[in-house]
C-alpha cells in the first residue's frame, strides 16, 4: 500500500461574483443599511474527492473554467476551500506561476535572490545554487542587467530555472511546460522528468493533451468543479478528446425557440449535467421547450422518465417525445416573463428496470 | 499546512522585501542611497526655514524641537501609509504563492525604519551644530523607538487589512494623517493649547510620543511615569488590536485583493 500524500475530501471553493460595483466603503454601508450583504456566488470547485500516493503523476484535464488551476491553488494553500478538507503528507513546490514576484528593476541576479525567497528558498540554499541557475537560464552575459530589459522568453527562463532548482516530495504545475523556444521546451521538459522520475509526487494541468498523455500515470477530469472521470491517462484522455466534439456531446438543452436554445454539455458515464440556473424569456404563448440528449442511454420506455416542473403550479410540462436519445418536454408559463429553470443533477444512469429521474425546475421569477 | 515554505523562517524573505524597497526606490536616481540621508536634511531645512519665519515661537532650540517631531511623525506617515497599500499591492503575489501576509506589512514598517534611522542622523547632524548638550537620557530613545514601532505596526496592519475591504480607506486616511499631524505639536508649543481641551489633546499617541522624546533630548530628564505608560500602553495594546484585527480578515483577503 502506497503512502497517500495528497488527501481531497470534499474540496469545495465558491468565490463571490462581482456585481459590477467597486468595493467602497459608501456601497458596503449602503448594502449594510439596507440589510443586503450578500453577493452571488460562483462554485469553481464542487466538491472534488480524490487521493494521491506517493509517486503518481496526476494530471487533470478540462476546459477553460473547470476548475483546474482553483483545485491547484487550494492544494497549494494560496486558497482556503470553502468546505472540504485537503492534507498534504510531504512538503510541497508550488509553481503556479512563474516569476512571481519579479521586481523589473532589479537585475537578473537579484530577482533570483527575491523570488527565491518568496519560494521559500533560504540563502545559504540560493549561494549554492546560484551558477545553476544562471547557467540553465542560460543567461550568464545579462545576469546583471535589469530584468526591464529581457526579453519575455528570457524572463521565462530565469523563472523556470529558479523554480525547478527544489527536490520536493509533492510537486504542482500549472501549465509551465511551454516556457521559451523549442530548444529550452525541451530542456525543460527533461528536467521535469528528471524531477518526477526521483519519486515526486506530482500535480499538473495542462492543455496539452500530448504533454499530458506522455508524462502521466492518472489523469483527473474536472467540469464546472467536478470530477468527471478519474483514472489511467489513456483512458480519460479518450474520452475527454471524444467529447471536445461538441456537437455529439450529452446535453441538455432548454429555450423558447430552436435558435433561442442554451445548452449544457454533459460528459461521461456518470452524467454529470452541472447544477446551475438559466433564464428564459417565455414568447407570447408563454412556452419553454426542453430536450435532453444523451446518446450513449438508452432512454427509451415513458414509465423510467420522469421530468417533475416545480414551482409552476397548474401549468404541469408535458412530455412529448421520448425516443432512444432524446426527452423532449415543454411547459407552459406566463406569456412574456423571464423563467428561471434550475437544474439538478440527479440524474440516475438507468440499469435495467433502475429508476431514473431528470429533474428541472422551473421558476417564475416576475412574482413567484 | 506543510508548505516548503513555512519550514524556512520568512527572516530571508523579509530582509529581500525591504532590500527590494530600498534598492528600486533609490536604482535610477544620481545620487542614489544618498539621498535617504539628504532628504530628511533637506526637508528639515525647509521646515526650519518656514517655521522660524514664520512663526515667532519663543522656544529654546527652536530647530531641535521641530526635527523631534517631524523624525519622530514622518516615521510613523511612512509606516502607516504606506502599510496601507501593502496586502493591496501585493495582490499579484498573494494570489499565486502561499506566503503569510503578515511578512507584507511588516516588511513596509521596516522599510520605514530604516529611514527612521537616517532621518535620526540627520538629527544628531543638528544637535550637534546647535549645540543642545548630549546626556545620557538618549539612550533610551531606542527604547522610545521599539515603543514607536510597535504602535506603528499596529495600527499599519489595521489599514492594511481594512484596505483590502475598503478602497475608501487609503483617501480617508490620507486626510486622517494630515488632521493628526495639526492635532500633534510639531512646530508649534504645546503650551497654545487652552486648557480645558489638554485633557483630551494628549490623549493623541503621536503627542505621547513626540514629546517623550522631546523630555529625553531637550529636558535631559527622565519622562514620568504617566508619559512612559501612556507610551507603552498604546504600543501595546494596538500591536495586540492590529494583530486581531489583521488575523481575522486575512483568511478572506484573497478573494477580495
Amino acid at each position: 500500500m502506497k503512502q497517500v500524500m495528497i488527501e481531497i475530501k470534499g474540496a469545495t471553493m465558491d468565490f463571490r461574483r462581482e456585481r459590477g460595483g467597486s468595493n467602497s466603503l459608501k456601497e458596503f454601508l449602503l448594502n449594510l443599511v439596507k440589510g443586503k450583504l450578500h453577493y452571488d456566488r460562483f462554485r469553481a470547485v464542487d466538491g472534488v474527492t480524490a487521493e494521491i500516493k506517493k509517486g503518481e503523476v496526476v494530471g487533470i484535464i478540462g476546459r477553460n473554467g473547470a476548475g483546474k488551476s482553483t483545485l491547484l491553488k487550494m492544494i497549494a494553500g494560496v486558497l482556503t476551500p470553502t468546505a472540504g478538507k485537503i492534507r498534504l503528507h510531504g512538503n510541497i513546490a508550488p509553481m503556479l506561476e512563474l516569476g512571481a514576484g519579479f521586481d523589473h528593476d532589479l537585475t537578473a541576479r537579484e530577482n533570483i535572490y527575491l523570488n527565491g525567497a518568496i519560494l521559500g528558498y533560504s540563502r545559504k540554499f540560493l549561494d549554492d545554487r546560484i551558477e545553476n541557475i544562471i547557467d540553465f537560464a542560460e543567461l550568464r552575459d545579462f545576469i546583471d542587467q535589469p530584468v526591464r530589459t529581457f526579453s519575455s522568453g528570457m524572463m521565462m527562463r530565469l523563472a523556470f530555472s529558479i523554480a525547478t532548482q527544489v527536490d520536493p516530495e509533492i510537486l504542482i504545475v500549472d501549465e509551465i511546460l511551454s516556457v521559451g523556444d523549442s530548444h529550452f521546451r525541451q530542456k525543460s521538459e527533461g528536467r521535469m522528468r528528471e524531477m518526477m522520475s526521483g519519486g515526486t509526487t506530482v500535480l499538473m494541468v495542462s492543455h496539452v493533451l500530448g504533454q499530458i498523455r506522455s508524462l502521466c500515470d492518472r489523469v483527473i477530469w474536472l467540469d464546472h468543479g467536478r470530477v468527471v472521470m478519474d483514472g489511467d491517462a489513456k483512458t480519460v484522455c479518450d474520452a475527454y478528446e471524444g467529447l471536445i466534439d461538441f456537437d455529439n456531446a450529452p446535453r441538455f438543452e432548454i429555450g423558447r425557440h430552436m435558435d433561442d436554445i442554451q445548452r449544457v454539455a454533459m460528459y461521461g458515464d456518470n452524467w454529470l449535467p452541472p447544477d446551475g440556473s438559466y433564464k428564459i424569456k417565455t414568447g407570447p404563448m408563454g412556452l419553454v421547450s426542453g430536450n435532453l440528449r444523451c446518446p450513449f442511454a438508452d432512454l427509451s420506455g415513458e414509465e423510467t422518465v420522469s421530468i417533475s416542473l416545480e414551482g409552476n403550479e397548474g401549468n404541469p410540462s408535458t412530455v412529448i417525445a421520448v425516443n432512444e436519445e432524446h426527452i423532449s418536454f415543454e411547459v407552459k408559463g406566463k406569456p412574456d416573463t423571464v423563467l428561471t429553470v434550475y437544474i439538478r443533477s440527479n440524474f440516475y444512469r438507468v440499469v435495467d428496470g433502475d429508476e431514473r429521474r431528470l429533474s428541472v425546475v422551473l421558476e417564475d421569477t416576475d412574482g413567484n | 499546512m506543510k508548505a516548503l515554505t513555512s519550514q524556512k523562517n520568512y527572516g530571508f524573505l523579509l530582509g529581500q522585501l525591504v532590500a527590494r524597497d530600498f534598492k528600486t526606490r533609490y536604482k535610477r536616481s544620481v545620487l542614489g542611497v544618498l539621498w535617504s540621508m539628504l532628504s530628511p536634511l533637506l526637508t528639515m531645512a525647509v521646515q526650519y526655514v518656514v517655521f522660524v519665519n514664520l512663526f515667532r515661537w519663543d522656544i529654546e532650540n527652536y530647530a531641535v524641537y521641530l526635527l523631534i517631531g517631524t523624525v519622530a511623525f514622518n516615521f510613523f506617515s511612512e509606516a502607516t501609509q504606506s502599510a496601507l497599500t501593502a496586502i493591496t499591492g501585493s495582490a499579484s503575489l498573494i494570489t499565486k504563492v502561499y506566503i503569510p501576509a503578515y511578512v507584507f506589512p511588516i516588511s513596509k514598517v521596516i522599510s520605514a525604519l530604516i529611514n527612521l534611522a537616517f532621518s535620526t542622523l540627520a538629527l544628531y547632524v543638528i544637535i550637534i551644530i546647535q549645540g543642545v548638550p548630549f546626556n545620557w537620557y538618549h539612550l533610551l530613545i531606542p527604547v522610545l523607538y521599539v515603543m514607536l514601532v510597535s504602535f506603528a505596526l499596529g495600527v499599519g496592519m489595521i489599514l492594511a487589512a481594512l484596505m483590502v475591504y475598503f478602497r475608501d480607506m487609503q483617501f480617508l486616511y490620507g486626510v486622517l494623517i494630515t488632521l493628526w499631524m495639526y492635532l500633534t505639536p510639531l512646530f508649534y508649543p504645546v503650551s497654545i493649547i487652552p486648557e480645558n481641551l489638554f485633557g483630551i489633546y494628549k490623549l493623541n499617541p503621536m503627542y505621547q510620543y513626540v514629546t517623550f522624546f522631546r523630555t529625553l533630548v531637550l529636558d535631559a530628564a527622565l519622562p514620568s511615569l504617566e508619559q512612559f505608560l501612556f507610551c507603552a500602553g498604546y504600543a501595546v495594546g494596538f500591536l495586540v488590536l492590529g494583530t486581531l484585527v489583521f488575523r481575522a480578515l486575512k483568511k478572506k483577503f484573497i478573494l477580495y485583493v
